[in-house]
């Protein structure tokens, strides 16, 4: 019940949250300066021609009334057509969300999967040799670029090995997921190694605290210690980091998208900014936007779940 | 005092040590290290190997790749400690704040944080660039304006399990101020994540300059800094590999270092408590 | 006056063609070797032809309308698609025929009959009419794009019967024949066209090229399947031609290297030597009419004095830009018109660097200790950039202080429009056989070059004026002297400062063989062949 009312209330609050976002997207994009008509007309076009092009995109009405057109299309959930590439805003997002966000997914789990244990690892051997490398390790990862990273793995594991294909996306389901798995490898190590470094700062701590050893003198298996203790303080801020990382990968790295020629999002909005196409740049930012909110509500809902002493209010 | 502080290390920990202060030593004096000049080209020695002339190569004008990694330091480290301490600082404020007052603070800073995470980095960027140009001040505004969001996020999470366990509520009926639990009782609790954070985070804004470098936000060319040099030398990867491999090493033991070093200092700290 | 007219009349005659959009992030390889342009003649028997054949480029196509694009994405795929009366050779040389198979021109050089090809089909299987090449070239005429005026030499269109088409100028022009080679000449079919509106052409034009656009994922891949009408036997000889987008130079070229496609374009110079000992990869360098160039704003307070651009002409050492940038494969540009366009001029020599010179006049000038200027990149060009970072300690010496900023080009459009810039880095390739569209770009004052720069004195007149005797000229050899002079008188002001010719990089598998990219940049697929 308590957790209902905290929902629906954090629901209302989006409402506000959402209108100021339209706002700044809508005119932020018109304050950077470029004009996406004299893009699409060519330089030699007349005047004629881009007033007629600026009509026929309906960039000559008063800005106010193109933000209430906006408006409208956020409650209908349709944003009309992409300036520059003539195909509905809508289809283009769920296009490239798809590949986006199963990207995503398999970096969030790649990351899960390796910072987990190694970071377990890491704290709980923090004074010993092998402690000290896998943190130093983690560190490299942080300090090489994506795109060195990505190139260089591309390089072992798909040309001189061919285990899996230079990039691309394929088109079935077992090529997707075969060619994601480079890529969310990459994207992962980074993701991983701050995880891993968070995970192994917050054992090192909870190790210190009384009540651990308190926990052991009293007989419980240290099993159970290390799931009860250990994984509960340590999930809350894991689960944070790896929501804004969740977040900053599902604007689309642009990185790891043009390194294995993945036609998802961050190309397609990066590419929409460059030209300028107002209405891709709206609808795909207000549409992210709500992905976004929604998790931040998950998360914020989440920590209650995972730490009874967190209460939501 | 003095004893104690030198005391039982690792030798790590003084390896550590003396890298940093190399390094240091390299961003105060760059010109003791190197006699070359690090913008000056030089078109009769392009690409050239590591050699006992150039010790890490030449770059693709002709640059000697050892006097840009050394004269690089200066602006890393500045890039490195302020662009990560001042959104660490301002985030870990409004974090602890955000999670110790709830209630309607909590509520608006929660949904001003919403607000600046439903901005993709780029769309930022460009901006930034389009209306105010491309340089290292401007880089400094675009990692100011999202850097503090990590820290806001972690902070409050940690908070919110603190505030409600005993010695913070024990403090509370002692009567003691709300600033002085929030900042002498609540804060020390929290820090920890923000801190560890904060040592990966370095490392993030140096590397910030080699990825945004594409859109035309990083440092201003031919200024050497370790993740320009990275980014430049991207398209030499495979056939003059010295010019990414040198800057990205430097990187990675300048993060390691400092994490070390860091590491030690934190913990004399909480045991000088 | 008559000046004034002509200028106006030409004005419109004439379009740019040039594209700083789309496809240009990568124009930073190039370099000119002379190389053969087809990598095999037509007259391949090879019977194994056959396959799906896959070619990355660094960017996506845009819009397909051939009369509203200038993007040189769209452009160079367009003829897969569209073809025209006639068409260029794969040298950019000649005008061979495409749908019409003959033509006659009249003593007066005033009517021009075009013979359609005996039973020729449009891809969709319906006859090409004589109505469909008048409703195209109508729409090529009067639409309000970025060719516009370009056909404005054509007075009348009419069905001759038996086939012919026949034209008739209101002048003599010795560029028509070039300007129906245009991709945006291209003959479509009236009732789809009306059909599907201009935002249909945009998205799948249907013409009589050897292919059929049947699938296309913006941003990520178009599919062209063979024409099964086409009217040329035999041809294409492959089944399909795949075109994905690989933005990364890197990944592209690691996909050709593990044999995932079949063909690369925008190969940086900086891996031609490593990938053509590699051996089992065909590197070509295509002639191109590619220039890379320093544009100058002579409306600068600095820069409208014509010896203070001469002297950053001497200045600017290309050779270096050569070696360092395009890794030799360059050719040192003396005009704006590189050897494969046709009226370049042989006699010219490229300015040497010569920073003492440079120094001098910059003191004749009256700046002995120099200036500041800002030089303007387009952000994510890496060949620019460096281009830039050259300059910048090139121009120190004599002391022209350079700030380097890069830029989208967005902005950098509503730049120029503005006249808001010092120098920009950029390139330029001709959209067509004939010189006419670059020379009155780069000369003519009222035609609307994108930069806004003009120098606006004597030589701008007289170069003006040399090219629209050369655009309307009948003889050859008089229009190779007007434009040889124009180019001198150019040269001479320095509007711009041409730094190199570069080649097309153009990079395939051992397997296919028998494709062309013209020095227009247009791709040549149709008598490809890829064996197993």
């Amino acid at each position: 019940m308590e957790e209902l009312t905290y929902i629906i209330k954090r629901i209302l609050q989006m409402i506000p949250v959402l209108l100021i976002i339209t706002l700044v997207i809508f005119f932020g994009m018109r304050l950077i300066p470029g004009d996406p008509v004299l893009l699409l007309v060519g330089n030699r076009a007349s005047d004629d021609a881009i007033a007629a092009m600026r009509a026929k995109m309906g960039l000559d009405e008063p800005l106010f009334m193109q933000y209430l057109l906006f408006l409208k299309q956020c409650l209908t959930f349709d944003f009309g057509n992409s300036l520059t590439l003539k195909s509905s805003v809508v289809d283009l997002f769920k296009q490239k969300a798809v590949i986006t966000a199963s990207l995503t997914l398999m970096t969030i789990l790649f990351s899960i999967l390796i910072s987990f244990p190694l970071g377990y690892l890491a704290g709980v051997k923090h004074n010993k040799k092998i402690g000290s490398f896998i943190d130093s390790l983690s560190l490299t990862f942080i300090s090489v670029p994506e795109f060195l990273i990505g190139l260089i793995i591309m390089l072992i594991f798909s040309l001189k090995l061919g285990w899996f294909p230079v990039g691309g996306w394929g088109s079935t389901v077992g090529e997707h997921i075969h060619a994601l798995i480079l890529p969310a490898f990459t994207g992962a190590l980074g993701t991983s190694a701050l995880v891993l470094r968070n995970i192994r700062g917050n054992v090192i701590e909870v190790l210190k605290m009384d009540y651990v050893d308190f926990a052991y003198s009293k007989g419980i298996s240290p099993w159970k210690i290390k799931v009860k203790y250990i994984l509960k303080n340590v999930l809350i801020s894991t689960v944070t980091l790896l929501a804004m990382r969740m977040t900053y990968m599902l604007a689309g790295s642009i990185v790891i998208e043009s390194i294995f020629a993945l036609p998802g999002l961050g190309q397609m909005l990066l590419n929409a900014i460059l030209s300028r196409d107002y209405t891709v740049v709206q609808g795909t930012v207000f549409l992210f936007s709500i992905i976004v909110l929604v998790m931040n509500l998950i998360t914020d809902v989440s920590y209650s779940l995972l730490d009874p002493r967190v209460k939501l209010n | 005092m003095k004893k104690r502080l030198f005391g039982k290390h690792s030798v790590f920990f003084w390896i550590a040590v003396l890298f940093l202060i190399i390094i240091f030593a390299m961003a105060l004096f760059p010109g003791l290290f190197t006699h070359y000049d690090p913008i000056k080209q030089d078109m009769t020695a392009l690409l050239q190997k590591p050699s006992a002339e150039h010790w890490l190569g030449t770059d693709n004008l002709g640059r000697d790749v050892f006097a840009r990694v050394v004269y690089s330091a200066r602006l890393d480290l500045a890039i490195g400690f302020f662009a990560m301490l001042i959104p660490a600082m301002i985030g870990t404020f409004v974090g602890l704040l955000s999670g110790y007052c709830g209630g309607k603070v909590d509520a608006i800073i929660m949904r001003i944080l919403d607000i600046f995470t439903a901005f993709p980095l780029m769309i930022l960027v460009i901006a930034i660039v389009a209306i105010l140009g491309s340089g290292i001040k401007n880089l400094f505004i675009a990692i100011w304006l999202v850097g503090w969001r990590e820290y806001a996020k972690l902070v409050r999470s940690e908070v919110l399990v603190v505030k409600n366990s005993e010695y913070i509520l024990a403090a509370k009926t002692l009567g003691y101020s709300n600033l002085r639990v929030m900042f002498r009782h609540v804060l020390p609790n929290v820090v920890n994540s923000a801190f560890v954070y904060a040592i990966s985070d370095i490392m993030l804004c140096m590397l910030m300059g080699a990825s945004l470098s594409f859109l035309g936000l990083g440092v201003p060319t031919p200024t050497p800094e370790w993740g320009a040099i990275i980014s430049e030398g991207k398209s030499f990867m495979m056939t003059a590999w010295w010019i990414v491999a040198f800057p990205g090493i430097m990187l990675a033991l300048t993060g390691i270092s400092i994490s070390l070093v860091g590491e030690e200092v934190s913990k004399r700290l909480q045991k000088s408590k | 006056m008559k000046r004034k007219f002509a200028a106006k009349f030409l004005a419109v005659l004439m379009t740019a063609a040039f594209v700083l959009t789309g496809c240009g992030s990568d124009a930073s390889s190039t370099a000119t070797e002379g190389t053969a342009q087809a990598t095999e003649g037509a007259e391949s028997t090879d019977a194994a032809s056959g396959g799906v054949v896959t070619l990355a480029r660094n960017l996506d196509s845009g819009n397909l309308d051939p009369v509203m694009t200038a993007d040189n994405c769209d452009i160079w795929v367009l003829n897969m698609m569209v073809e025209g009366l006639v068409t260029s050779s794969d040298d950019g040389q000649e005008i061979i025929p495409a749908v019409a198979d003959s033509w006659t021109v009249s003593e007066n050089e005033l009517t021009y009959t075009f013979h359609l090809r005996d039973g020729i089909k449009f891809s969709n299987g319906d006859d090409v009419t004589i109505d469909d090449c008048i409703y195209s070239l109508t729409r090529a005429k009067d639409a309000d794009g970025p060719w516009l005026g370009m056909l404005d030499m054509i007075d009348t269109m009419e069905d001759g019967g038996d086939n012919n088409l026949v034209i008739t100028l209101k002048e003599p022009s010795p560029m028509f024949l070039s300007t129906l080679a245009m991709f945006s000449s291209g003959i479509m079919e009236k009732s789809y066209c009306e059909e599907v509106g201009e935002e249909g052409i945009a998205e799948c034009p249907v013409g009589t090229g050897p292919f059929i656009l049947s699938e296309w994922d913006k941003g990520e891949k178009m599919v062209f399947t063979a024409n099964p009408y086409y009217w040329e036997e035999g041809c294409p000889k492959v089944d399909e031609v795949d075109i994905v987008v690989v933005a990364d130079d890197t990944t592209r070229i690691m996909q050709l290297e593990s044999g995932q496609i079949d063909m690369a374009s925008d190969i940086p110079y900086s891996r031609i030597d490593e990938l053509k000992a590699a051996g089992n990869l065909t590197v070509n360098l295509f002639d191109s009419t590619d220039v890379k160039f320093v544009i100058i704003n002579c409306q600068n307070e600095y820069l409208k004095d014509k010896k203070v651009r001469q002297a950053l002409e001497l200045a600017t050492d290309k050779d270096a830009i050569n070696a360092a940038v395009y890794f030799g494969y360059g050719e040192l540009a003396p005009t704006f018109l590189s050897p494969a366009a046709p009226h370049h001029n042989k006699n010219l020599t490229p300015v040497a660097h010569d920073a003492e010179a440079a120094k001098a006049l910059l003191a004749e000038a009256g700046y002995p200790d120099g200036f500041d200027l800002s030089i303007e990149v387009g952000s994510g060009d890496s060949a620019f950039l460096q281009i830039a970072t050259i300059l910048q300690e090139e121009w120190a010496e004599i002391g022209v202080n350079l700030d380097i900023q890069q830029i989208d080009t967005a902005t950098a459009r509503a730049n120029w429009k503005e006249g808001n810039y010092d120098v920009y880095i950029s390139y330029m390739t001709s959209d067509m056989t004939d010189t006419s569209e670059l020379a009155g770009l780069w000369t003519i004052a009222d035609q609307t070059n994108c930069w806004r720069t003009y120098w606006d004195d004597e030589d701008q007149a007289k170069a003006e004026e040399l090219c629209i005797k050369a655009n309307t000229e009948m003889d050859e050899d008089a229009r190779m002297a007007d434009y040889g002079e124009m180019q001198e008188v150019v040269a001479d002001a320095t509007p711009l400062i041409p730094l190199v010719y570069t080649p097309y990089t153009f990079v395939t598998t051992d397997k296919v063989t028998g494709y062309a990219q013209t020095p227009l940049g247009i791709y040549n697929f149709k008598y490809m062949t890829k064996s197993n």
